[in-house]
């Protein structure tokens, strides 16, 4: 699949205006007041907007540059990694959720609240569909070699 | 699927390196795709027969006829 140049642009742009722009609004929503607070979230938004662009661009570039079979082991390591590496954590989620997340608090020492927890959640997905990426694509080529 | 692109590539003298250097592609790839463990696109199945100056079926089996 070619990607235009201008429509790589348009959607680096677009996302990098839209993203931060959906997360002021999440956080004037979730009741965020004062001066200092908001040049804070301004501030983690300019550095997100920045980030969105930054990796954006790299990831392009490295989808670019690499061949088919490469794309390949990468659509087959997201697909398969990132779904089988969601069901296998689910039962973390549905225990966390019977037992009201009182794991999770006392391994946090009680420290932390519920942004704090939903932060936590989001980075464990990340991090368990990274790891079942790394897994699908190291075993995709260790057996094509 | 099974191929003859180890021979053609002896045949020329080229590594696999030199092959993927021509089709530009990684070493790992021509690999895979001359082990038959990868099969081409046909994009790539056309590039490899314009550089071998073969037609497709005479590069590529299919095991099926």
């Amino acid at each position: 699949m070619t990607v235009s140049r201008t429509t790589t642009v348009a959607a680096l742009t677009g996302a990098a205006l839209a993203v931060p722009a959906l997360f002021i609004l999440i956080l004037h929503g979730a009741g965020l007041t004062g001066q200092s607070a908001r040049d804070h979230a301004m501030i983690v938004a300019a550095m997100y907007a920045g980030a969105v662009v930054v990796s954006g661009a790299i990831a392009l570039q490295y989808w670019r540059r690499i061949d088919e079979v490469a794309r390949d082991a990468q659509k087959s390591a997201w697909f398969l990694g990132g779904t089988v590496a969601i069901g296998v954590t689910a039962p973390l989620a549905l225990w966390l959720n019977l037992t009201r997340g009182e794991g999770l608090v006392a391994l946090l020492h009680g420290h932390g609240d519920a942004g704090v927890h939903f932060a936590l959640g989001y980075l464990f997905a990340v991090l368990a569909q990274g790891a079942g990426f790394l897994l699908v694509w190291a075993r995709w080529w260790l057996a094509r070699r | 699927m099974k191929n003859r692109i180890k021979v053609l590539r002896a045949e020329r003298g080229w590594s696999q390196a030199d092959l993927a250097s021509h089709l530009d592609v990684s070493r790992q790839s021509v690999n895979a795709i001359e082990t038959g463990k990868y099969d081409p696109s046909l994009p790539l199945a056309f590039r490899l027969a314009r550089l071998f100056e073969q037609p497709i079926e005479a590069i590529f089996q299919d095991g099926a006829g």
